[in-house]
């Protein structure tokens, strides 16, 4: 991804770090906007991102490919901005996520393939900020920015297993919050089908 | 799956930045760039290679590199080029070249802003016109002198005439006499050289006839400019008169110059030298004279020191200008004084021509007289009295001038009696007779050529040596 050493040829050093920001500036911005969901800071974030690689490459450092190392960088940002925000929920909640290695079932691909077959993908968008945010991480980092499971391993430096297992459940999670909302959407219209029956 | 990716994937795209975010966003990221930019290895190599290819450096600044390293350590050469040769070089140039600015604009105001003298100034200003009128000369002797020099060149002669008047101005407010004697040299100077340039087109005319026509008449610009500059100065020349003490002292300073160049003078051209020589003499005379009338008559000394004065000054510009004494007889600048001796040797052939004259035409006129009509005699007696009276005249005064005056009267009326007398003669052999009408024809054509000659020699004794005509005239 990236290592310490001085390049060669330094004259598009400038012109590639800006073809990198063109290219990659929409798709970090979706990212920060939909873990952090606030707009504004998400924009600083993503110019964060940037001016860090940009003293990397300062520094000497030679970048190959852009993507992988720019996420790197906004993935620590954005844990940073939690830490900030809550710090100790965070913690309890890497600690639950720790403890939990998951069943066979979940670390099947297929099997995220047939569950999330079964969601409307619609709607699991819209519910993306009640998942708890290791799941919210994965969940985005795999069907917002199509990183596949040995990329996102990388990215936040955990085994492929474990990302396959939040994929899961974070997936199951979704399914679930879906249907209670359709359950709850169902019991009102009954409940008005009623209300307009009765009179 | 690839439904519920798909529909996932495409509602997150509804998450974008917006354009004016997006412009925002690279904007603050390049300010940034340029505030970090790359380091100095890394950035020499490219800095220009990504300005031209990327809008990054498109701001409303931009880094100019200058060499002042380099500019620095030659700015000794640079600016020996600049103060010093170019000036040298400068001062060959002629109107038209490149560096005539230089000359004119730069030397010759350097030279003018360090003179701080007024007296000097007016010196500096009026060698400035000669410097001017000589350009002109010697584009003119190259064949390279255009109407627009020759305008350029007259309009430079008003203007340092009018700093010279400025000048001299300036000179007036404190001392009065001071520069009335600034404005007799200038006036001098002018005079020398109008009289230079009045001379000049009538020669090279009669060298190249045709190419001349243009250019006589444009010399006569500058000619023209050197006339109007002096009408212009005259005026004041007249207003006051220097005293006795600061005019002689002018004369003697004059003269110390005079005689340094007459010394140089001496070794180039001896036959010049001469005639300089005649001059300063005259000058010594007429300042003797002066200290002489100074004792009873102040204001008449007064006025011959001005006159030596003039003279010096033309004298000194006849000698300094090449072209002036090329071109100028040095009699019509300066015309001998004569000495008392001399005077009265010039007035004695005077006197003599006069009284030959008289006999000649009283012969004639007696042959005359046997045969043609009494009118005519009568005529002849008549200017015949006329000249007596102005002989007379002459024997009873002592003023030269005067003199002379009355001289040359009376020998231009005898010479016009003797005209008259040949015509007449010549008219009279229609009728019949006489042998007797040849001799006196022949008699008065001869003695008008006899009279001829002296007379043109007197011509040129009053320009040139008056002992030679004495001599001929004893002859």
């Amino acid at each position: 991804m990236a290592g310490k050493k001085f390049t060669d040829n330094p004259e598009d050093l400038e012109a590639r770090f800006l073809s990198a920001f063109e290219e990659y500036n929409d798709a970090l911005f979706r990212h920060a906007t939909l873990r952090i969901s606030n707009r504004e800071r998400a924009v600083d974030l993503v110019h964060d991102t940037y001016t860090k690689v940009w003293s990397y490459i300062r520094d000497g450092y030679e970048i190959d490919t852009f993507r992988p190392f720019l996420y790197k960088v906004l993935n620590n940002l954005i844990i940073d901005e939690y830490r900030k925000k809550k710090e100790s929920s965070l913690d309890a909640l890497l600690e639950i996520d720790g403890v939990d290695e998951g069943s066979f079932e979940e670390l099947s691909e297929s099997t995220v393939e047939t569950l999330a077959a079964t969601i409307d993908g619609q709607k699991a968008f819209a519910l993306l900020d009640e998942l708890p945010v290791q799941y919210k991480e994965v969940i985005i980092l795999r069907f917002v920015d199509q990183l596949g499971p040995r990329e996102i391993s990388e990215l936040i430096e955990e085994s492929e297993n474990v990302i396959s297992v939040r994929i899961h459940r974070g997936l199951r999670l979704l399914r679930e919050r879906i249907e209670a909302e359709d359950e709850f959407a169902a019991e009102k219209r009954k409940a008005k089908a009623k209300n307009k029956a009765k009179p | 799956m690839k439904r519920f990716s798909e529909q996932f994937h495409t509602k997150s795209k509804s998450v974008t930045l917006s354009a004016t975010e997006k412009q925002e966003l690279r904007e603050r990221l390049v300010s940034y760039m340029e505030y970090h930019p790359l380091p100095a290895e890394l950035k020499s190599a490219k800095q220009s290679a990504v300005a031209a290819k990327s809008p990054i450096l498109n701001e409303a600044f931009k880094t100019v590199s200058f060499p002042f390293a380099l500019l620095f350590k030659s700015s000794a050469v640079a600016a020996a080029f600049v103060l010093l040769v170019v000036p040298f070089l400068a001062e060959q140039s002629v109107p038209g070249d490149t560096l005539y600015a230089v000359k004119v604009q730069f030397n010759e105001e350097v030279r003018s802003t360090l003179t701080f003298d007024s007296y000097e100034k007016i010196e500096w200003e009026t060698q400035r016109v000669n410097r001017r009128i000589a350009e002109a000369r010697l584009l003119e002797s190259e064949g390279r002198l255009t109407e627009a020099v020759e305008a350029e060149v007259a309009q430079a002669v008003r203007t340092h005439t009018q700093n010279a008047q400025k000048e001299i101005q300036i000179i007036r407010e404190f001392d009065a006499e001071e520069a009335t004697i600034a404005s007799i040299e200038f006036d001098s100077n002018l005079a020398a050289q109008a009289a230079s340039l009045k001379e000049h087109p009538a020669e090279t005319e009669s060298v190249v006839a045709v190419a001349t026509l243009g250019r006589s008449a444009s010399s006569n610009l500058i000619a023209d400019a050197v006339d109007e500059s002096r009408a212009l100065n005259e005026q004041p020349n007249a207003s006051t008169t220097p005293s006795y003490a600061k005019l002689i002292a002018r004369v003697e300073q004059n003269t110390t110059r005079l005689y340094e160049l007459s010394e140089n003078v001496k070794s180039l051209n001896p036959e010049t030298a001469k005639k300089v020589l005649r001059r300063t003499q005259d000058i010594d005379r007429s300042v003797e004279k002066a200290i002489e009338k100074s004792i009873e008559n102040e204001k008449e000394a007064q006025d011959i020191l001005i006159d030596v004065l003039q003279r010096t000054q033309k004298l000194i510009v006849f000698m300094t200008d090449l072209e002036v004494s090329d071109t100028v007889d040095i009699q019509e600048l300066i015309p001998v004084v004569l000495t008392n001796e001399e005077e009265v040797v010039e007035i004695n052939a005077y006197k003599k021509d006069i009284v030959q004259k008289q006999a000649e035409i009283k012969t004639a006129l007696s042959e005359l007289n046997n045969q043609t009509n009494t009118g005519f005699t009568e005529k002849m007696l008549v200017g015949l009295n006329q000249i007596d009276e102005l002989s007379t005249a002459i024997n009873q005064s002592a003023d030269f001038a005067q003199i002379k005056r009355q001289a040359i009267e009376a020998i231009e009326l005898a010479d016009d009696l003797q005209l008259a007398l040949e015509q007449n003669s010549l008219a009279v052999p229609v009728t019949p007779p006489v042998p007797t009408p040849e001799p006196a024809t022949s008699t008065s054509t001869a003695s008008s050529t006899i009279v001829e000659l002296p007379k043109d020699e007197q011509a040129t004794t009053s320009s040139s040596t008056p002992g030679a005509a004495t001599t001929t005239e004893a002859q």
